[in-house]
């Protein structure tokens, strides 16, 4: 068996940029204020931070963020114009699975779903994402406001 | 309701029951389409703008209403006309089993629980052969 090169590359590359976000977000000033405009956006004008800005700039980050996984899908794989739609689904439901806003829920939840649809689609190859989903929704069920979220 | 907005009602309820007769097949067409889309908007802003529920699997009601008219019309072998009150409470029944558990989430994850749910019900028709598995279906037949 052989690994390529590529696979590895946007392994290390996506924990890289995982981890980076995860130490700006916890580690850093504009990680704090971040956090804190997600909290109460008023407090954090009286503190004299412009909630606008922030939003400008996380944003922006975002988009960088998806742009990225753009690259590395069309390095990947072939693309049209519809290809978006069908890993976004499975974007929110990686981040809803784990809980909203964690570390370790994101990154859970993305090895337990991408696992989940390979081997659904070893047993039935035309499932589709259909075994993903389903473990979604139980993963859900069980846990309603994620693995990682706040306990309810 | 006043006598002026009862009256503009009557009329409008008369001109689209007088319709069929009066516009060509195209229009009827158009019309139908555009009914269609203000049903849908009004579904969602009933959820989402009312309630307060963003859901973002409502297509999977309109699927099923399609699907059931259609199985319903061609096992019974009668009219679609005749099978139509059928999809709704067919329909309700569904969204009564979902919301057992689709109302144990809340907002972001009420909203993606309702989409993934949709999926899972389209990819599960596009795997049942009875069903058609992913072929199209045309018009009901008319009996």
């Amino acid at each position: 068996m052989s690994v390529g090169v590529l696979p590895i590359l946007i392994l290390a590359l996506s924990v890289a940029l995982f981890t980076t976000l995860q130490l700006i977000l916890t580690r850093t000033r504009f990680g704090r204020i971040v956090r804190a405009t997600a909290d109460n956006r008023d407090v954090v004008r009286l503190m004299g931070v412009n909630p606008g800005r922030v939003y400008n700039v996380v944003m922006g980050l975002a988009l960088a963020l998806a742009s990225v996984a753009g690259m590395l899908l069309a390095m990947r794989s072939s693309f049209t114009p519809y290809s978006g739609v069908e890993r976004l689904l499975v974007a929110f439901e990686v981040v809803v699975l784990g809980g909203l806003g964690t570390f370790w829920g994101a990154m859970v939840g993305g090895i337990i779903l991408g696992v989940a649809e390979l081997v659904g689609l070893r047993f039935d190859p035309n499932a589709g994402p259909l075994y993903a989903h389903l473990l979604f929704l139980t993963g859900v069920l069980l846990r309603p406001s994620g693995l990682f979220g706040p306990r309810s | 309701m006043s006598a002026a907005v009862l009256s503009l009602l009557a009329a409008g309820v008369i001109a689209a029951a007088a319709a069929p007769w009066l516009l060509g097949e195209g229009i009827l067409r158009l019309l139908s389409e555009l009914l269609l889309m203000l049903a849908m908007a009004q579904m969602w802003n009933l959820l989402a703008g009312y309630a307060g529920l963003v859901s973002m699997g409502q297509q999977v009601f309109v699927g099923l209403g399609a699907y059931c008219l259609y199985m319903t019309s061609i096992s019974l072998k009668l009219s679609p006309y005749w099978v139509l009150p059928v999809a709704p409470f067919f329909c309700a029944a569904v969204a009564a089993v979902m919301a057992l558990f689709l109302f144990r989430l809340r907002e972001a994850y009420f909203a993606i629980g309702t989409w993934v749910l949709s999926e899972v019900v389209s990819l599960a028709i596009s795997k049942i052969d009875g069903l058609g598995a992913s072929a199209a279906w045309d018009c009901p037949p008319r009996g």
